[in-house]
């Protein structure tokens, strides 16, 4: 048996594991998932580590480059900027434990506050202006544009909550809410069922595989 | 004795005196001022100076020397011995009292010898004194005060009334006899007696004014009329009154009497009392008292007409210093023979000197004598014998003084008999009955001028014969009451505007409540004559039970009358009817009707008051209730028992005048005058006598009464409980009193009524009428209590309260007013609170292993089946197109081979392997056809990614051996990428993305696309095709694939073959497509399917109810339009089904 073949063999079990997942929860389920989940965090562990953690910060040579660059450069610069992060990173440690909790909230917050700041930017600058700008460029298909261009408007208006409060106390929108209403429902229903298809698709795709896969090594198993 | 003068009103007064009993001056002290020439036949007495209270001044002397007595024992034993010697050998002293005159030296026998024993005790034992046999004081005893010193040693020679005392206490001392010789009586017309006995003191005149002395000597006046020649008593034979001689005293032999004998004596003496009896009041009574000027000498003229016969001389010589109110006559001397008196010594010679005062000659009164004790003229002159007050006087000691006091000895044993005793009582009678005029006057001299005047004004017809059921009260006087009170010159006056009410004197001796009191009257009458009864006493009796409309009884006073009776006084208005409503007792106490007067508990007719059913008997029959009560309202109550008032009843006003009279009360009450009742018809007061504010009406009568039942009947005397029946109200009450006699008491009456209209109980007031709620308590007359201090008793209210008497709570407390709803709450909350109580048994339920989503399985099983189906060879070929021939897919595959196509050549392409191995299978095909077509160019392939899984991904793409970068961070990851100087994607032509989420496409688009401005190609899923699409229409994205199809189209146009070329492929493309199109299919049938259960749901679901008050939640316009199309629906179903009909 090649290793191969028990990959096979492994897979194929597993495989079939998952689809148990029909009949209801059962155990085959939950090992095949389990086994799943493991084998990811393990592969991400070994990438993280491997990858980052181990040459970027406990690497030796890092160190010494960053202090070699400092010493080139005269300044701290390469070694600050090593050892800020190691001293951020020591502190997610921290999290682990509920009295130095406190502690690891630094490079949390450092971690959220950049990462906020890099994605609003970057949606700005790489979604919303180029899509508003893309969506008032001339199209040559005017009817295309038209009808971007009103769903568009029906998607923002679906979301527009305020209501009218009666005398009785309740709240109701008014008659041109009302009105306006169906049209956004019927736009945001379109987008979704798009996105449901694709899924749907996705998802058959990646079941069709698998079923390759089974098929493949069921007649694999067949004597030729 | 000394006089001193008084220096104000010039009359005599004894020398003991501080003040003048006259006056009431202070009299000095000197003995200058005494009065006149003494009178040398006046007994004096020197009484010693006294103290204020009355004792000597010398009395502490006395007491000192009675401490220094070396043998106080033996002192009192020697006085007392001395003291029995007295009596007994006063004993056999003469029985003349009458006529023996006792010499002034010589002490009066019994009761002045053991006076004078005690002086001679206190001086010492002489010779003279054991010779005598008087009582001489012992050494001890010398030292007596000087009063009693004074006081005359008893005499050898006893006599009854013995006028020698005074000469004896004279001897010894001087002032010690001046109080006793102050006894002796002072005659007007003769000398005062040689000695001063204490019968002297009886023959004493009073000064007193003629106004004064009417009434009050009247009573006195026939005593000494009367009073009968008795011995004194014989304990006291030893006395000697002062002025009689202390040699005579001392020369006395001492009479030795045992121990016995002395107190037999005295026990002999009070055997000899007269004895009084009810029917001697009573005979007093009947017989007429004649009136006399001076009334109040007549008792003493009987004493000392007893003395006068026998004891003038006597008395005279002895009655030298007697002040005058003691100088009264004397009673005649007794007739009684020596022989008859016991054994008694000198205890009697104090009463010897009533007879010697009674024989000594009639003393002139002197000025200072007081009026009320002065002997009338016509009465000094008499000299009648007394023999019955002298003989139980000396059937009390036993010895008479003188002449007079030999007979009341002699006739001491007589005396002390009872017929003693009803001579001198038959002698008041006889003197009455001889002559009615001095016998009513003598009656009306008993009492004082001002009872006396109101009798008379209460009859002006003058005296009438006294009848046995008359009261004793004397008419008054005519015309004289200017003395009278005010209160009672009022009711004369009342009496004399009403003629009808000034019935017959009461000329009985004896007041008809005393005379009655023995049996039941016939015909069991409760009406109390009303003749004298004021009117408004009259109006509150009863009306005559045996007849109504007789005449009352002409003895009767007025205001017991009953205003029933004719004749009888008129009931005031105001006193309303107190017994008027006959109302059954129904044993419930009526809060609205209280009668003050009612005498009994306000449940029954039980007296509330104990002893009241003498008052019950009196009532008479309540008249119905028809009649005009008087008090009615006043909280009367409901009863008509006969155990209120009755008696009041009985006070029947008189006949109703013309017009007011000023006897009558205008008594408005509530602002309504009430009509003076009439004699034919007042009995009880009745309602329109009554104001309006005492007319309330009644509530429902009570029970019947019941026998009433004294309260307290256990300890009441027969008297007291007597049946109500039994006694009348004649019975009950006196005819008259002395304070009524004589008055015409009418009863009051109230004006007649204005024409107001009597107020009606309103509605709502009348609704506020409390309503007898059963309390459960027994209150009839019955109920006797077991309880507390009252148990035993009847009548009486319950000493436990309706609270603590056991009995169902809450019994009066009305229902709640609870409507069906809220009962019906009420038990809906009830059965959820003993629903939260109740145990629920827990049902064991199977835990089912295989919990089949039958619907899921079903089109799992379908889609299995689908996909299974090419890869099992069972779909035809060519049944699905070549995703090479899909337009749509080749078109994007073309784009995107012509992007890595149009690549510089010899520079690298930075790929990104984003996503995991999970979508590799639909990303795998597209992926690999680009690196294959990377590869075909030459270009060098940078591999990244930001995702740990995409590095293995991206090694089993490439060779294992390729370097793949992991970028960590993210987005984040993705812009330090960019901006690191050393990142290898400064020199790469284009960024070729595989990915599988838009997420980090568009991470990627922002961070990296537009910071470097390099062609990004994507080849993502079919997931995030939708989402990626605006990015290529904006220029963003170069070119864009997804997923399986584009995938497999890309790959037909790099490999340049067809799908069908592989069959894995195809496989794996047809089941791809079968399962894809049956995954469409499902959806459009369930869809169908779940459209078409909600409609047929939505009409089955009922309609809400739309509630009261409630209002309907506002509907769309939509839906507001439905409901019109559905009415018009049911009408039109409507009317089709009425025509159907």
């Amino acid at each position: 048996m090649t290793p191969e073949s028990s990959g096979m063999i492994l897979a194929f079990a597993l495989s079939l594991m998952v689809l148990s997942y029909l009949l209801g929860d059962n155990p085959f389920y939950r090992i095949a998932l389990h086994i799943f989940v493991g084998a990811a965090a393990g592969y991400v562990a070994i990438v993280v580590v491997g990858s980052v953690l181990g040459p970027q910060l406990f690497a030796f040579s890092t160190w010494q480059s960053a202090i070699n660059a400092s010493q080139l450069r005269q300044d701290y610069v390469p070694l600050v900027r090593i050892t800020i992060p190691a001293f951020l990173s020591l502190f997610l440690l921290f999290k682990l434990s509920s009295r130095p909790t406190f502690i690891g909230n630094l490079p949390l917050a450092i971690m959220v506050g950049v990462g906020a700041a890099v994605a609003v930017a970057g949606a700005i600058t790489g979604t919303i202006f180029p899509q508003v700008q893309a969506s008032w460029s001339a199209d040559p298909n005017i009817v295309n544009a038209l009808i971007l261009n009103l769903c568009t408007i029906l998607a923002l208006l679906y979301f527009f909550y305020s209501r009218g409060r009666q005398p009785e106390g309740q709240t109701q929108p008014s008659l041109l809410g009302r009105v306006l209403a169906v049209f956004p429902n019927s736009v945001i229903t379109i987008t979704l069922a798009a996105l449901y298809a694709g899924a749907l698709a996705t998802s058959l795709a990646v079941f069709s595989d698998r079923m390759k896969f089974i098929a493949n090594f069921l007649l694999s198993l067949l004597p030729q | 004795m000394d006089e001193i003068k008084c220096p104000n009103c010039g009359k005599a007064n004894p020398e003991v005196l501080l003040k003048c009993r006259y006056c009431g001056t202070e009299l000095p002290a000197s003995a200058e001022l005494h009065a006149g020439p003494e009178a040398p036949s006046a007994p004096t007495l020197n009484l010693p100076e006294t103290t204020v209270l009355g004792l000597p001044k010398d009395w502490e002397k006395s007491l000192a020397a009675s401490d220094k007595a070396e043998q106080p024992q033996e002192a009192e034993a020697d006085w007392l011995r001395r003291l029995r010697g007295d009596i007994g050998e006063a004993a056999p002293a003469s029985a003349n009292a009458a006529a023996d005159t006792i010499p002034d030296d010589q002490p009066a026998p019994g009761l002045d010898n053991w006076l004078s024993g005690l002086r001679e005790q206190d001086a010492g034992p002489t010779p003279e004194a054991d010779q005598s046999g008087a009582f001489v004081p012992t050494t001890e005893e010398a030292e007596l005060p000087d009063w009693l010193k004074a006081m005359p040693s008893p005499d050898a020679e006893p006599s009854a009334l013995d006028s020698a005392p005074q000469a004896e206490m004279a001897s010894e001392g001087g002032e010690a006899d001046d109080w006793l010789k102050s006894f002796e009586p002072l005659t007007p017309a003769s000398s005062p007696p040689a000695t001063s006995s204490l019968a002297d003191w009886q023959n004493i005149q009073p000064s007193a004014t003629p106004e004064e002395d009417d009434d009050s000597d009247a009573w006195l006046k026939s005593f000494a009329d009367q009073a009968p020649q008795t011995a004194p008593p014989s304990g006291f034979s030893n006395y000697r009154p002062p002025g009689a001689a202390e040699d005579e005293a001392d020369t006395e032999p001492k009479a030795e009497v045992s121990d016995d004998e002395w107190m037999k004596s005295l026990g002999a003496a009070q055997d000899t009392l007269p004895t009084l009896g009810l029917d001697d009041f009573q005979k007093l009574a009947e017989t007429p008292v004649t009136e006399e000027a001076d009334d109040s000498d007549a008792w003493l003229k009987s004493l000392t007409a007893l003395a006068t016969s026998e004891s003038e001389t006597a008395v005279a010589e002895s009655s030298d210093s007697l002040p005058d109110w003691l100088n009264a006559p004397t009673p005649p001397a007794p007739t009684v023979s020596a022989e008859g008196i016991p054994p008694v010594s000198d205890t009697d010679d104090w009463l010897k000197t009533f007879g010697q005062i009674e024989s000594a000659p009639q003393i002139a009164p002197q000025s200072d004598t007081p009026d009320w004790l002065k002997e009338p003229p016509s009465s000094a002159s008499e000299a009648k014998p007394e023999p019955d007050l002298t003989q139980w006087l000396s059937s009390v000691g036993g010895v008479v003084g003188g002449s007079a006091g030999a007979a009341p000895e002699s006739g001491a044993p007589e005396a002390a008999t009872p017929t003693a005793a009803d001579d001198w009582l038959k002698s008041f009678k006889e003197a009455a009955k001889s002559d009615p005029e001095t016998a009513e006057a003598a009656r009306t001299g008993v009492l004082p001028d001002w009872l006396r005047s109101i009798t008379d004004e209460a009859a002006p017809g003058g005296a009438t014969p006294s009848t046995p059921s008359s009261s004793t009260s004397p008419a008054a006087p005519a015309g004289g009451a200017s003395n009278l009170p005010d209160w009672l010159q009022s009711f004369k006056d009342t009496a004399k505007s009403d003629p009808a009410t000034a019935g017959a004197a009461q000329t009985g001796a004896l007041p008809d409540w005393l005379a009655d009191l023995g049996g039941t009257p016939a015909g069991g009458s409760t009406q109390l004559p009303t003749e004298n009864l004021p009117d408004w006493l009259k109006s509150a009796s009863g009306p005559t039970p045996e007849t109504p409309g007789a005449p009352p009884p002409a003895d009767l006073p007025e205001w017991i009358l009953s205003p029933d009776s004719p004749g009888g006084p008129t009931t005031p208005d105001w006193f309303g009817d107190v017994q008027s409503k006959k109302k059954p007792d129904t044993g419930k106490i009526d809060s609205t009707v209280v009668d003050p007067f009612a005498l009994q508990s306000p449940a029954g007719s039980t007296p509330a008051i104990v002893g009241t059913d003498w008052l019950d008997s009196l009532k008479a029959d309540a008249p119905p209730a028809s009649e005009t009560p008087a008090f009615e309202g006043l909280g009367r109550t409901t009863t008509g028992q006969t155990s209120q008032l009755d008696w009041l009843k009985g006070l029947t006003p008189p006949p109703t005048p013309s017009g007011p009279t000023t006897s009558e009360v205008d008594f408005q009450i509530g602002g309504e005058s009430q009509p003076p009742p009439t004699k034919a018809t007042t009995g009880p007061l009745t309602s329109s006598d009554l104001p309006a504010w005492l007319t309330e009406p009644q509530p429902a009568p009570t029970e019947s009464p019941e026998a009433s039942v004294p309260a307290f009947s256990s300890d009441l005397p027969d008297w007291l409980t007597a049946p109500p029946a039994e006694m009348t109200t004649a019975e009950a009450l006196p005819t008259t009193t002395p304070f009524t006699e004589g008055i015409s008491m009418e009863p009051m009456r109230l004006p007649e009524p204005s024409n107001l209209a009597r107020a009606d109980l309103p509605g709502w007031l009348g609704a506020m009428r409390p309503v007898s709620v059963p309390t459960g308590l027994n209150l009839g007359l019955d109920y006797e209590e077991t309880a507390g201090p009252l148990a035993g008793l009847r009548g009486i209210l319950p000493a436990e309260s309706a609270i603590a008497v056991p009995g169902k709570p809450g019994a009066v407390v009305t229902r709640f007013a609870v409507s069906d709803l809220e009962q019906q709450q009420a038990d809906i909350f009830r059965n959820i609170i003993a629903e939260e109580s109740q145990e629920v048994e827990a049902k064991p339920v199977r835990k089912q292993r295989f919990n089949f989503a039958w619907d899921r399985l079903l089109v799992a099983l379908l889609v299995l089946a689908l996909m299974a189906l090419p890869f099992a060879g069972l779909v035809p070929a060519g049944l699905f197109a070549d995703p090479s021939r899909d337009l749509s897919a080749q078109a994007k595959a073309q784009t995107l081979f012509d992007s890595v196509a149009n690549l510089p050549a010899g520079q690298p392409v930075l790929v990104a392997f984003e996503y995991d191995p999970a979508s590799a299978g639909e990303l795998t095909p597209g992926a690999s056809a680009l690196l294959q077509q990377l590869a075909q160019r030459g270009l060098e392939v940078r591999a990244v990614s930001t995702y740990p899984a995409g590095v293995g991904v991206a090694q089993s793409l490439l060779s294992e051996t390729s370097e793949v970068n992991y970028i960590p961070g993210g987005a984040v990851g993705l812009r330090k990428f960019v901006t690191d100087p050393g990142s290898s994607l400064n020199d790469v032509s284009a960024i070729m993305v595989v990915t599988g989420s838009t997420e980090s496409t568009q991470a990627w688009l922002e961070q990296v696309q537009t910071a470097t401005g390099k062609k990004m190609v994507v080849i993502t899923s079919a997931a995030a095709e939708p989402l990626l699409l605006p990015y290529t229409q904006s220029g963003q994205l170069a070119a864009l694939i997804s997923g399986l199809s584009g995938g497999m189209a890309y790959q037909s146009k790099v490999t340049g073959d067809s799908l069908a070329s592989d069959p894995v492929a195809t496989s794996q493309w047809e089941a791809y497509t079968l399962s894809l199109n049956g995954a469409s299919l499902i959806l459009l049938a369930g869809g169908f399917i779940g459209g078409v259960m909600m409609l047929l749901n939505r009409r089955g679901e009922p309609k809400p109810v739309k509630q009261a008050g409630q209002k309907q939640e506002p509907q769309s316009e939509l839906k507001r339009r439905k409901p019109k199309k559905k009415k018009a629906a049911k009408k039109g179903s409507a009317a089709k089904a009425t025509k159907k009909k």
